[in-house]
């Protein structure tokens, strides 16, 4: 019997209609799962040069050993493939979702499911245990993701588990994206325009199987253990005590019985309550919204208007119906007042009205329907910028590359727009950002970036604690001090523990618990030693599988991965050159702090990153004996093929 | 497999007998129009009592409970349900309420199911002759048939359990709780 995987793969071909499961039993362990399933699935799939919307695109849902069990967290699913969002053209990408589709995908039978081809008709994937068949979805066509996911759930019932496109999507818009229930999403990597190429409206399963567990006491223990607070650690210490009963919160996710300090139930105008979570919070919360502000360095960054709570919400929940990247607000709304400041009030002959909720209302649905202005803004506003530089004003071309400065993500965690991250934080970004695929920053909320909460909130305190951290995790006492120097290794840490929680999988707001679940600020203010639990995730994997992994496994594995998601970035032309071109972004002071560096420090940064990950410091890509001691000898030999092309 | 516990359990789940029952929440009310006896159906002082209105379908109580039992996860053999309405963002939670006349005690013919001294209904999976009138009876549709393995499942308060039923230990939301008598009944086995 295994224990934790299936050891299958669904295969789909959109094309042809064959369906087939494959035996992917020898990916484990090695492959773990999730997002280092995936990238190793991708690699062999996925043609070289080629588009995000071209048919051989694929589409790569993954789960991972943890996935359909107990673990909290583990309900979240791996999408991944090449991405229509990157700028200035495609590469492969993730995305990861929470909610409970992954668990059914394990209960039907599948750890991974691969989409290819392209349908001449809109279809759906109906999954039943091994019953595989996709069905015409032409009356589904043209329905919003919630209405989609509705109709399906009346047809197969309430515990049916499904994947749907709105109209972004079916419109290829670059930032669509596959909804899951109306509070998950595989949002910021634009897959549901992918989908919508393949002409695949939804994907509905239900499984009547289970996933065995190789030490159930050990798992009810970890998952059971008195005492230990269920809570995501870092952020919720910063709240007050007051001593009223603890909020209700939502979960996005299966298995996940945390109280999640991101989460919060909101009520549309119509009665009904929906969860919303992070950006979801962001949306309903003027204050949130108004954060957006910015001033440094030429560049100005305006509030973005908020619209007072209940029109929020209801806009939040359009967002997601019509299958819009929540994210997209936060960079575009406060681009369109800028542009108002300036007295720029039209586009291409199109009113701008972003302060006025229904013009903004009436601006997403352009956007998912490629109507009008939205036309021009479902490509992303680092495209917009690129279509009407000479008609702007430089300001607005300027501030434009700079809120989508990360290839064509919105600004995040970067110490400059809305995070405002202080040094050593933004630095650590900084290095992510040359690195990774896509935006890093979400997935490595608990193992660092949001750990420049403690540090806003009490300097003195976070010194003394984060030393006791940095000595216990890296060895050394100084690798959370506010200095530039020495930072790839944490980055680099902060990242492979990125791959490893993707990959088990687990949330990234709930671990790795690099400090411990406190109760409130009083509680944290009070503590000499905050360390987390940082085994908690292996120890999942451990009782799960029974394999004794370690650590040191968890992390090679993660090292893979990453490298062979590097390696096909590399294919899409990320290197050296493409990220040299970050640098203006970080010579904006930092908002919290006003800290910058300079593009020649820029380049040392990349330098001391690049060669921490083992790579070189001409193209930024791995070096051919990284690749060998990480036992991928065939990527070694594509890489130094690449590099022979290049010369 | 398609043909197995899902389908039977969505055919049931997605009623409106379904929803009326099971948002009822703790009090036990039955089913509007449900053709059971209101005094027979009222679940015993000591059960595990339910609260759907604060479950946030996370599924720990049904994962928990099959884990424990089978060491496996997987809500195809768990005896607890939840189950969610998007339409309406609410809750379900079907368990067995161990009703102090229960119904599924009176039809099983090959007595397999019987009340226990401390008034818990238990099954005896070995006398199940699976003719599933039991599972047509229960008033709260918490008696579930596993098709693939041909087992019918219900809870039994994991009676064996020292710390008590692992579901009510396992929700974050206390949508599932057990009475403090409950626990001094556990105490003097």
């Amino acid at each position: 019997m295994s224990y934790g995987w299936i050891g299958n793969l669904l295969r789909v071909d959109l094309t042809t209609g064959d369906i087939s499961i494959e035996d992917i039993s020898s990916y484990f362990p090695e492959w773990i799962g999730g997002r280092a399933l995936a990238a190793r699935i991708g690699y062999e799939e996925i043609p070289k040069n080629i588009e995000s919307l071209d048919p051989d695109n694929r589409i790569i849902i993954a789960t991972g050993p943890l996935t359909g069990t107990l673990a909290p967290t583990s309900g979240r699913t791996i999408m991944s493939g090449l991405s229509p969002r990157t700028y200035p053209c495609a590469w492969y990408t993730h995305s990861t979702l929470g909610g409970w589709f992954g668990a059914e995908m394990k209960y039907a039978g599948f750890d991974a499911i691969l989409v290819t081809g392209k349908s001449d008709s809109p279809v759906y994937l109906k999954i039943q245990d091994d019953k595989v068949q996709l069905t015409d979805a032409a009356d589904l066509w043209g329905l919003d993701a919630r209405q989609t996911q509705l109709a399906l759930k009346d047809e197969l019932g309430q515990r049916a588990q499904i994947l749907a496109i709105g109209p972004a999507g079916e419109n290829l818009v670059r930032f669509a994206t596959v909804q899951h229930e109306e509070e998950n999403a595989a949002g910021h990597s634009g897959f549901g325009a992918v989908w919508g190429s393949k002409k695949l409206k939804a994907i509905v399963v239900t499984g009547t199987g289970s996933v065995p567990v190789r030490h159930p006491e050990a798992l009810l223990n970890e998952v059971l253990a008195p005492g230990v607070p269920r809570k995501s650690p870092a952020v919720a210490v910063l709240r007050e005590k007051t001593g009223n009963p603890p909020l209700r919160r939502p979960v996005c996710s299966h298995a996940c019985n945390f109280d999640c300090s991101i989460g919060n139930y909101e009520q549309v105008t119509d009665g009904r309550l929906i969860p919303a979570f992070c950006i979801g919070g962001i949306w309903r919360q003027d204050a949130f919204a108004q954060a957006t502000e910015y001033t440094g360095g030429g560049v100005r960054v305006p509030p973005s208007r908020g619209f007072g709570r209940e029109q929020n919400v209801d806009m939040h929940e359009l967002c997601n119906s019509l299958g819009l990247d929540l994210w997209f607000r936060l960079v575009m709304q406060p681009w369109l007042v800028r542009c108002r400041e300036l007295g720029v009030n039209e586009i291409r002959g199109y009113a701008i009205e972003p302060e006025n909720a229904a013009w903004f209302k009436n601006f997403m649905c352009q956007v998912a329907n490629r109507e009008e202005l939205g036309n021009l803004f479902a490509d992303g506003l680092r495209r917009v910028i690129d279509e009407v530089e000479t008609e702007l004003p430089y300001e607005l071309v300027q501030l434009g590359q700079e809120l989508e400065f990360n290839f064509g993500f919105p600004a995040h965690r970067e110490g400059r727009f809305w995070d405002g991250e202080p040094l050593p934080f933004w630095v650590i970004s900084a290095m992510m950002h040359i690195g990774e695929n896509r935006d890093p920053t979400i997935g490595t909320h608990q193992s660092c970036l949001h750990m420049a909460e403690f540090l806003l909130a009490d300097q003195k305190l976070f010194r003394k604690q984060f030393r006791q951290i940095s000595e216990t995790v890296f060895g050394v006492p100084d690798a959370f001090e506010p200095t530039y120097e020495n930072k790839a290794p944490i980055a680099v840490w902060a990242q492979d523990q990125h791959m490893i929680i993707d990959s088990l999988p687990l949330c990234d707001f709930a671990f790795p618990q690099l400090v411990r679940p406190m109760e409130d600020r009083q509680e944290w203010e009070s503590s000499a030693d905050i360390m987390g639990d940082l085994d908690l995730g292996c120890r999942f994997l451990v009782a799960v599988t029974g394999i004794e992994f370690t650590e040191a496994d968890l992390r090679r594995a993660a090292e893979r991965a990453f490298n062979i998601e590097r390696v096909m970035a590399a294919r899409g032309g990320r290197g050296r050159v493409w990220e040299e071109k970050l640098a203006p972004h970080f010579e904006l002071p930092c908002a919290s702090d006003g800290t910058l560096i300079t593009g020649q420090e820029f380049l040392r940064l990349m330098d001391e990153y690049y060669t921490a990950r083992g790579w070189d410091l001409k193209d930024g890509w791995p070096e051919t004996d990284t690749l060998r001691r990480l036992s991928l000898d065939v990527l070694a030999a594509e890489v130094e093929s690449m590099r022979n092309d290049r010369r | 497999m398609w043909n197995g516990w899902k389908v039977y359990c969505f055919a049931r789940l997605t009623t409106a007998a379904f929803g009326s029952t099971f948002l009822c929440q703790s009090s036990g009310v039955s089913a509007e129009g449900a053709s059971i006896h209101m005094e027979d159906t009222t679940p015993t002082h000591s059960s595990i009592q339910v609260d759907a209105t604060v479950c946030r379908g996370c599924q720990a109580c049904a994962l928990a409970c099959s884990l424990y039992h089978e060491g496996e996860c997987g809500p195809s053999l768990s005896r607890v349900a939840v189950t969610k309405w998007m339409s309406s963002y609410e809750f379900g939670i079907a368990i067995c309420r161990h009703c102090k006349h229960p119904a599924c005690v009176e039809v099983c013919s090959a007595g397999a199911l019987s009340v226990d001294r401390l008034g818990f209904v238990m099954l005896d999976e070995d006398v199940c002759t699976r003719c599933g009138s039991c599972v047509e009876a229960c008033p709260y549709d918490a008696i579930f048939h596993n098709l693939d393995r041909d087992r019918f499942l219900k809870c039994d308060t994991c009676v064996s359990r020292a710390a008590g039923p692992v579901c009510v230990e396992a929700c974050p939301s206390q949508a599932l709780e057990l009475p403090v008598d409950r626990h001094a009944d556990r105490g003097s086995q």
